[in-house]
């Protein structure tokens, strides 16, 4: 007789919201490293003419 | 110079290419859950298989364009390829942390513990600690060769990791199994399970693309503004 299939969708749920999670919160923290070094569209830019730069820490 | 029109570019082509992965992302989902069939003997559990094994797939295959693009840049002297390489490293320990969180959720049901310290996992958890090494290294040094030459030696070190790591269940005696597809002999899987896999590595893959990109990006905007930085 085969065996009962284990009752565990517990751990699926847990595993399919952890990875979009850590993969979405990766996405937007690098997209907010990019607004920090880049500038928004307030006429910053990335290396300015005086020689002093826009936010953001390497 | 960097021009920031190219910057900006390359970080919305490299954001535009990250949400599309997300979207299909949740077509795994829809897949894996409505499409394929439960196993018998894992249960529902089993499903996060679609999501731990394309995670360790880019994880690995960052690592080893870290290791490649590292090596490239020893022989070249390409800041481009050095670049590169900090982009899939970072971007591979998002995976790794992906694989290192969803292989324990599996496990607990299946083997019955959250973690067991045998050769596949063991090794899996040291090459992400090098990789976090590595992004360390990185911040540590303020030249740009020297950074890129020291980081370069640690990235191929690192490289070769990747194949221990998959040769260690056949090197081993390990409670993680063989793999079934990246194998000599053909996949073992029922077609549903094969589908949803290449599915979701595909999407995975094109996550990795787009993640780098974006990266990749990010990395030509803080080389403008050291150079910038070290002019004045």
């Amino acid at each position: 007789m085969p065996a009962e299939t284990p009752e565990n969708a517990g751990y699926m749920i847990a595993a399919y919201v952890v990875a979009p999670v850590i993969l979405g919160g990766y996405l937007a923290s690098l997209w907010g490293r990019v607004k920090k070094v880049v500038g928004r569209s307030d006429g910053r830019t990335v290396g300015r003419s005086d020689g002093r730069t826009v936010g953001g820490d390497r | 110079m960097t021009s920031d029109a190219a910057v900006r570019a390359l970080t919305r082509r490299g954001l535009g290419i990250s949400l599309a992965a997300f979207v299909g992302l949740a077509a795994v989902y829809v897949l894996a859950i409505g499409y394929t069939p439960v196993e018998a003997r894992q249960g529902v559990a089993q499903k996060i298989f679609y999501l731990h094994v394309p995670a360790a797939w880019s994880a690995l295959m960052a690592f080893a364009l870290v290791g490649i693009t590292s090596a490239l840049y020893l022989w070249l002297h390409d800041p481009r390829l050095d670049r590169f390489a900090a982009a899939s490293a970072e971007v591979g320990v998002a995976f790794s942390a992906v694989m290192l969180t969803t292989g324990p959720i599996w496990a607990k049901p299946i083997w019955g513990t959250w973690w067991t310290w045998d050769a596949r996992l063991t090794l899996t958890l040291f090459l992400f600690f090098l990789f976090i090494g590595y992004l360390a290294l990185r911040a540590s040094l303020h030249d740009p060769a020297e950074r890129a030459r020291f980081s370069a030696v640690v990235g191929i070190l690192g490289m070769l990791l990747v194949p221990f790591i998959h040769l260690s269940v056949y090197l081993f005696r390990t409670l993680h199994p063989q793999p079934v597809v990246l194998k000599p002999s053909a996949p073992s899987l029922p077609p549903e399970m094969l589908r949803t896999l290449l599915v979701s590595m595909a999407v995975f893959t094109l996550l990795y693309v787009g993640l780098v990109t974006l990266r990749y990006g990010l990395g030509m905007a803080e080389d403008a503004r050291e150079e910038a930085t070290d002019a004045g």
